[in-house]
Formats: C-alpha cells, structure tokens, sequence
C-alpha cells in the first residue's frame, strides 16, 4: 500500500536567515544558490543586497599603475632579532629600519603621516 | 610571469614567509603581503585555503573605519571560540615584487574582540575567485585574475 502524501511544509524562516545559517556553517556554495533563487523569485520583501554583497565573486584585476613592492627579507630578519623588546606593539619598517612602534597603530600611522618614508613601509604587530 | 599554453596564468609574484618567530603558532605557515584600501602600507596575512572566509584584523579594521560597517552579522565557530561580527566587502591588493599588483576584493570577517595582529586569507570569499601558485623552493607566492 502507497505511503499518504505528505504536505510539504511551509518555509517559515525569511531567505535572509536561511542564508545566514547556511554561511555560519561555511556553506557559501548552497548560500549562494539559496541567494541566487531569493533573487530570481523577487516574491519577498526582504533586503538582500548584504548579502549579494558578500557572495559575490570578484574578479579582480592586475594594476600596472601601482609600483612593485621589494625584497622584505631585511624586515623580517629585524622582527625575529627584536621581536622580544616590542612585544604587544606595531611595528613600521623599511628594510631593517624602525620608522615608528606603539601599542597603538593609530600613532604609527599618525607618525608616518609626520615623517612620509620614501618607500612603503611594513607594518606588523608583535604578538 | 606564470604562462600556461601561451597565456598568462598570473600576473605578478611576491616573496612569501613561510614562519614568523613570534606568531602565536610557530609552525610552517604562509604570509604573504598585501595592501588594504590601497594605502601605502604593507601587510602580512596568513593564507588559509580550510576558512571559508578573511579575517582582518581587529586594529587594522579599527584604523580603516570598518568596525563601523553595515555588514551581514553572523556568529562564527573558529579555533578561538564562537565569535561575533561581520561580513564585509572589503578591497584587497597582493603586492608583486616582480610583474604587476593584482587588486581584488575579498569578504572579511571583521570581529572586535579578535586577537590583533592576526590577518587570514581565506578561500570562498577571496582566494577562490583568483589564481595563485606556490614555489616553496623559493618561497614565491604567484597571484593574477
């Protein structure tokens, strides 16, 4: 004998939870289709332009405006010999010269804008 | 740079650090250099092809005005605990020292109580949508559209 026909449910949650659910547990592939069906459907009063913001895929672009970086060697080696005497603070460096250090990369910046190094700086923190 | 079959493959490579003495993990690990918002200041962020989504940094998202953004709040489990933020769009630009820049944007989970200092690269918002190679021989990161 044939099972009785179920009724489907109805979907009670908005697109926009679902959705979310579907990110929190990193299934941006069906968040991402979810999102595509919300979109086509159009039946809905919710806002989903975060989310079509989030999901979409960028295609980025090579920029041969922008001057190429260097070697950071030089840095690096000067984080692992000092990384003791500036722990818990930001560090500006340009090869193995300390341009500024604080706890707070707000001041870092702030003295950079004051004393514009002549190449880009390496900023990184000191865990 | 990188060509395959004729075309190009990539567009520019960066040196990478595979340790970073004092990081919290000190294991072999992949730091490469980027730029936000196209400043003229230098980062390392840690790739991690297993999060779906960046992470920036707490300090740096402070500094750039992000906490402030109107993003998509969600609750992520990470290896620090359930943490609460948001989602952003955000621009992104790996740095070549050799070839061309390549800006992209990622999406960022940007949480205020994430420990600073701790920028990652993740795969479905960001490095899924952009070719990269490694040479571990020499520590090249390789990145293009």
């Amino acid at each position: 004998m044939g099972q009785p026909l179920r009724k489907a449910e109805p979907e009670t949650q908005s697109y926009s939870d679902r959705i979310r659910e579907l990110v929190e547990s990193d299934m941006v592939g069906g968040a991402r289709l979810l999102l595509a069906e919300a979109l086509e459907k159009g039946d809905h009063d919710e806002d989903l332009s975060g989310w079509e913001s989030v999901l979409t895929e960028t295609k980025g672009r090579p920029n041969p405006d922008v001057e190429c970086d260097f070697d950071r060697t030089p840095e690096f080696r000067w984080i692992t010999e000092h990384s003791e005497a500036y722990r818990g603070q930001w560090v500006a460096l340009v090869g193995s010269e300390l341009l500024a250090h604080s706890a707070s990369l707000q001041d870092v910046f702030s003295s950079l804008e004051r004393n514009k190094p002549k190449r880009r700086p390496m900023l990184h923190y000191i865990d | 740079m990188l060509r395959l079959e004729q075309e190009d493959f990539t567009c520019g490579r960066s040196r990478y650090l595979d340790f970073l003495k004092e990081a919290a993990e000190p294991t072999a690990k992949i730091f490469v250099k980027i730029s936000l918002e196209h400043t003229e200041s230098v980062f390392w962020a840690q790739i991690d092809t297993g999060s779906a989504w960046s992470v920036l940094d707490p300090l740096v998202a402070k500094r750039h005005g992000y906490l402030d953004l109107d993003g998509e709040r969600i609750g992520l489990d990470t290896r620090l605990g359930r943490k609460s933020g948001i989602l952003a769009r955000l621009p992104v630009r790996f740095l070549a020292d050799d070839g061309v820049p390549f800006d992209t944007e990622g999406t960022f989970f940007i949480c205020p109580d994430w420990p600073p200092g701790r920028t990652f690269l993740g795969y479905s918002g960001l490095l899924a949508s952009m070719r990269f190679a490694l040479d571990p021989q020499a520590n090249h990161f390789y990145f293009g559209p």
